[in-house]
């Protein structure tokens, strides 16, 4: 593996080196003209021609190197190519030159000399077979040990190019006689190495040790690193590795480096047993990070090898105890790329042992994968940023023995370190997903758990793929499956981010649950996917939220609809009352319980506790709820006025009425009016609320069941009515005249007008009254008194007639006047009063008898006073005739006739009383 | 004839304050339900033609048992034909017990329905004269006879009642055309007899009174008996034997009773 490179320097091509090239080049050319230019057959020019084309060469050669670079810079061989072809002419010019000095003289010197140009010439342009022919011409010819020594070196190295080690050794160890030449060290490692290859270990330690000798003394070639690194091979080859260990330290050489290419020097070329000597070594000295990777990198190649790995597996524990994440952070990624590389060897060579099952037992696999876990938890420590890939080796591991359930965990371990750390991609993620799912396929053990925590992880790390679009379905199956429906909603919220155009098999699922949680009554779980939906779930809208709500609705419902079916009606109500009851409960859920409460009240015709809970309803819905409810509502309120709870009824449309978001329909209305009316004890309040006729009506039938009828305020509004004031004038008239006739008194009879409060009535009566009492007073009758004396003279008897004449003319009259100023009501009493005052006067006046002391003059007395006796009678028969005819004028049943006893003296009674006939 | 009243109803009916839906009876109540029933039974003992179809059941036999079934139906009946006949026998029932008002608001209920049916309007006016002519409305009273008249009276009791309102105002001659109207519907009632007769007296028709009246009479039957006093009272025929008869006739029938007063006091003057 190692080489060693000899390169032979030219020492006068080294010295040019600092020339200016073409300078240089030009001076030579120069000189080979003017010597050319002489055509002299000297042999002396012509050597100095040979060396002048030697100096040219040397240069083309040198110029060469430029001109390479340059056509790999450019790619333009042109000036290369005419640099070669000049090398070649030169290279002619100077064979031509070199054949000639050897014809032209035997003198050894020269011939030695230009053969020796002439073999190194080839040499320079690598034709190693002409310069071999001619340094051996050279050699053969030459006597000075000068050139001698040179050849010498040119050979030996030659040989040990041509690997011809043996002639080599030979040359080199020709050169060692020059104790004082610099190059002594040098000679004695080409030396050593020859005999190395000779496998002649113990003689190259020797040559090498002697080289080291050397190189350290002043004067010498110093060969450098490359002696101390063949140290190290050679005590390795040579298999004395203590030795080794002693020699480097007691020649100051025991450091880490040196050290650790021993071990490795040692593992690969000595006695591999003895690696342990090294590594013992280097484990007592205190390394750096850095020279910690190198030595465990190192100790793995060795102990991999050595199948040491319960050995290796501990230095991997010591390892990663010994470093800190910073200073792993420290090391260089070179370093760490070889470590890791050699750890990933090492478990992949493990992993192999694993698979292949006749080699190992199965207990000894088992340890092999606690120990590729083990590597891989070495390698987070040293790449943590490549966990992900660690794990997934890891998980290989335990995949490739068919532990699958170790595998998923490992590949699932991996992957949440891989998420905490926020990244979101990485080569790995992939395939460790790939084989996780692979690995929980086959786990028998079904950890669920596991599955899901590696769907939730593919989906957080893949949301939108189409595998993605699946797992979240077997999640949400899952969950399902498993009842947590908690999980299963905020995994289809999840999904439905992800997938917003896959929501309607999210809403199947959806759909599936809510049917679930319907199906086991569970209003707590409702209530939860209730609260999703309003936080747009699926993007559900109010309509959704609203149907649970009546879901739950029905649920609460059912179970008191189930009792009200059973025929437990009143339990259901007060269960249903309950749930209104609750304050808990939305305002909305406990309207609808209410309305259940009426619903069934009103089933079992408990319309006294229905009218309760209506009020209760009417103060507790929102506006909005009466009327939406109206029709209810007001069906209640008329089943109670229909169902004849009167008081229910009122108190309820008292309400009601005076509710802006009832309208009452007119039965309902005609109810309220009527019975506000029945149980009210202010009738004009009530008639003024009256608006229709109807009402009036009814409040004027209630009206004339009061005694005191026309004396109550009442009257006068009910007379502003005309259909009641016919009603209200009959009754008066009746009331007024029948108790004038039972009493024939004035005064009373007035005293009762006055009452009235009804100012068209009484002003009415009282006026016929009065203008009663005004006639009463004037009628008053007088005849004419008789004469006092006992004997009437014809005188005066003329003057007597001439007077009744006069007054019985008169009083006729007034009586006419009187009767036609009296009311045809109060007639038969004033003709009373006339015919009773007439009759009394008439009773006077008939006491009169004329007496004459002439008997023809008392008879003509006589038959002119009888005269006016029958003109009195006929007037009192016509007053009576009149009077009967009077009873038939006055109002129907105004008493006249009732009370009649022939003339209006007495009230009389009539004979049977009343009968009572209610008709059904 | 009253019934026994059973102390624990009254006891109930007094000690608490009426509900809604409690039709247990107060005292006054009671009280006025058994006048009525009274009245009833006393009218039904005579046996008169006029009163043979006269038999009304429901709650005159027992109020609570009836009303509460019919109450009952109320809550649960849907139409208003059905409605009608309850409200209406629930004026009847309320009119019974004295509650008037309330009487007046189921008949009103009545009246207000659409559905119509004659029998029931008429008995509606025929109780409401009634009862405003206990209240002294006879103007009121007189109408509603009247508009009774008017619809179809089933058993003509408002000739009846017209009859013996125009009586009550002395018009006998009016009072006895409503009556022979109902003798027509009536042949054979005693009782419409005697309001002919009486009003026949008062009239001082004597032949008529005998012949159309007297002789249809039963010889024994109150009317007949009180209507030959009259006429012997008329005549000025044994009258302190008349008086002293008279005194000792023993009537059941108020109307009877009234006109024994008036040939009383007919006699005292």
């Amino acid at each position: 593996m190692i080489r060693v490179v000899f390169i032979v320097l030219i020492l006068f091509q080294t010295q040019s080196f600092a020339r200016d090239w073409n300078k240089y080049y030009k001076l030579v050319n120069s000189d080979i003209k003017s010597v050319e230019a002489l055509n002299s057959r000297d042999l002396g020019l012509k050597v100095r021609l040979f060396e002048l084309y030697g100096e040219k060469l040397s240069l083309l050669i040198e110029k060469e190197r430029d001109y390479r670079i340059k056509f790999l810079e450019t790619g333009s061989n042109k000036s290369l190519n005419k640099l070669v072809k000049l090398q070649e002419l030169t290279l002619k010019k100077l064979d031509r030159l070199g054949a000639k000095i050897e014809r032209e003289t035997k003198d050894r010197k020269i011939v030695t000399k230009v053969n020796y140009y002439r073999a190194l010439n080839y040499l320079s342009t690598k034709q190693d077979k002409k310069f071999f022919f001619y340094m051996k011409k050279a050699e053969k010819t030459n006597r000075d040990p000068k050139i001698g020594y040179q050849i010498n070196t040119k050979l030996a190295n030659y040989y040990y190019n041509e690997l011809n080690y043996k002639a080599a050794s030979f040359y080199y160890k020709k050169l060692l006689n020059d104790e004082k030449s610099p190059w002594l060290s040098k000679h004695y490692y080409n030396l050593a190495w020859s005999e190395l290859k000779l496998d002649r270990y113990k003689n190259a330690l020797e040559y090498l040790k002697k080289s080291h000798f050397y190189e350290k003394q002043s004067g010498y070639y110093k060969i450098g690193s490359q002696l101390v690194d063949a140290l190290l091979l050679f005590h390795a080859y040579a298999q004395q590795t203590p030795e080794g260990l002693e020699y480097f330290k007691s020649h100051n050489l025991d450091n880490f480096d040196n050290y650790l290419k021993y071990l490795h020097y040692v593992f690969g070329h000595g006695s591999r047993k003895d690696t342990r000597y090294v590594i013992d070594k280097i484990e007592n000295m205190k390394l750096t990070p850095k020279q910690e990777y190198q030595f465990l990198e190192k100790k793995i190649v060795v102990y991999r090898a050595l199948k040491m790995f319960t050995r290796l597996q501990k230095d991997f524990k010591k390892f990663k105890a010994k470093l800190s994440q910073k200073q792993h952070s420290s090391v260089e990624k070179a370093l760490k790329d070889e470590l890791v590389i050699a750890i990933k060897g090492y478990s992949g060579y493990l992993q192999e042992l694993i698979r292949s099952k006749r080699l190992i037992s199965a207990k000894r696999k088992r340890i092999y994968i606690a120990f590729i876990a083990y590597n891989f938890n070495v390698l987070r420590s040293i790449n943590p940023q490549n966990a992900l890939e660690y794990s997934f080796y890891e998980g290989e591991t335990h995949l490739s023995i068919g532990d699958y359930r170790k595998a998923s965990l490992v590949y699932a371990r991996g992957i949440k370190d891989f998420k905490s750390k926020g990244k979101k991609t990485h080569p790995f993620l992939k395939k460790t997903f790939d084989s996780l799912f692979k690995a929980l396929e086959k786990d028998r053990s079904k950890n669920t758990k596991l599955l899901l925590f590696s769907f939730k992880m593919y989906v957080y790390f893949y949301p939108r793929t189409k595998k993605s679009n699946e797992i979240y379905q077997r999640m949400i199956a899952i969950y399902r499956g498993s009842g947590d429906e908690a999980s299963m909603l905020r995994m289809l919220r999840d999904y439905n981010r992800a997938f917003p155009k896959m929501v309607k098999v999210q809403r199947d699922f959806y759909k599936d649950v809510l049917n679930q949680y319907i199906d086991k009554k569970d209003i707590n779980a409702l209530r939860a996917l209730q609260g999703l939906i309003n936080k747009k779930f699926l993007g559900f809208g109010r309509a959704e939220s609203l149907a649970i709500d009546k879901v739950i609705k029905q649920i609460r419902f059912s179970k008191y609809e189930l009792l009200a079916k059973k025929g437990k009606v009143k339990e259901a109500i007060s269960g249903f009352m309950k749930l209104y009851q609750d304050k808990k409960g939305k305002h909305s859920f406990r309207v609808d319980a209410l309305r259940k409460v009426l619903y069934f009240q009103n089933q079992e015709l408990l319309f006294m506790n229905l009218s309760d809970s209506l009020i209760e309803s009417r103060a507790f819905f929102k506006p909005s709820d009466k009327k939406k409810y109206a029709k209810e509502l007001l069906f209640y309120a008329q089943n109670i006025c229909f169902g004849d709870y009167q008081r229910s009824c009122l108190k309820v449309l008292n309400g009601f009425i005076a509710d802006k978001s009832l309208i009452l329909p007119a039965n309902l209305k005609n109810f309220h009016f009527k019975l506000r009316s029945l149980y009210s004890d202010n009738l004009i309040k009530d008639f003024l609320a009256a608006k229709t006729i109807k009402d009036k009506n009814f409040i004027f039938k209630l009206f004339l069941l009061n005694k005191n009828a026309f004396e109550s305020k009442l009257a006068s509004q009910f007379y502003m009515q005309p259909a009641m004031r016919s009603v209200l004038d009959g009754e008066a008239n009746l009331r007024v005249l029948n108790l004038f006739y039972s009493t024939l008194d004035i005064t009373k009879t007035k005293n009762y007008v006055s009452k009235f409060n009804v100012q068209g009535i009484r002003a009415r009566h009282l006026k016929e009254l009065v203008n009663l009492e005004s006639i009463l007073a004037k009628i008053s009758f007088n005849i004419p008194k008789a004469p006092k004396v006992k004997i009437i003279t014809e005188q005066i008897f003329v003057q007597y007639g001439q007077a009744l004449e006069s007054e019985v003319g008169k009083m006729f009259t007034k009586m006419q006047s009187l009767i036609e100023s009296s009311s045809a009501n109060y007639l038969p009493y004033v003709l009373t009063k006339i015919i009773i005052e007439f009759e009394k006067e008439v009773r006077v006046f008939k006491k009169f008898i004329p007496e004459s002391n002439d008997p023809d003059f008392e008879n003509a007395m006589t038959e002119a006073i009888t005269n006016f006796h029958r003109i009195f009678d006929g007037k009192v028969i016509e007053l009576r005739q009149l009077y009967f005819k009077s009873l038939n004028n006055t109002l129907k049943g105004s008493g006249a006739k009732k009370y009649n006893d022939n003339i209006m003296i007495k009230p009389k009674q009539n004979g049977y009383g009343k009968i009572k006939l209610w008709q059904d | 004839m009253a019934r026994l009243i059973p102390i624990l109803l009254i006891l109930i009916s007094c000690s608490t304050v009426k509900k809604d839906n409690d039709l247990g009876l107060t005292v006054a109540q009671r009280d006025k339900y058994f006048v009525e029933q009274n009245h009833l039974e006393m009218l039904l003992a005579t046996n008169d033609q006029l009163f043979l179809s006269y038999k009304p059941e429901g709650c005159v036999q027992d109020w609570t048992k009836y009303v509460t079934p019919l109450k009952d139906r109320l809550k649960k009946v849907v139409d208003d034909k059905q409605r009608y006949k309850i409200w209406f026998e629930l004026g009847n029932c309320y009119i019974l017990i004295g509650e008037y008002k309330k009487a007046i608001y189921y008949y009103d209920l009545v009246l207000g329905l659409n559905y119509k049916n004659k029998v029931v309007d008429s008995s509606i006016y025929f109780n409401l004269g009634q009862l405003y002519e206990m209240y002294n409305r006879d103007f009121l009273a007189y109408s509603f006879y009247q508009s009774a008249l008017e619809s179809r009276d089933k058993r003509h009791y408002s000739l009846l009642k017209l009859g013996m309102l125009e009586y009550k105002q002395a018009e006998f001659v009016k009072s006895n055309q409503y009556f022979q109207q109902l003798q027509r519907y009536y042949p054979g009632s005693d009782l419409v007899r005697f309001f002919i007769g009486v009003n026949y007296f008062h009239l001082e028709k004597k032949d008529q009174l005998i012949n159309k009246v007297l002789t249809k009479l039963d010889e024994k039957s109150p009317s007949r008996v009180l209507l030959v006093m009259a006429l012997d009272i008329a005549e000025k025929k044994n009258l302190k034997q008349l008086e002293a008869d008279l005194r000792n006739l023993d009537l059941s029938l108020s109307l009877h009773k009234e006109f024994k007063s008036y040939l009383l006091a007919l006699l005292e003057r």
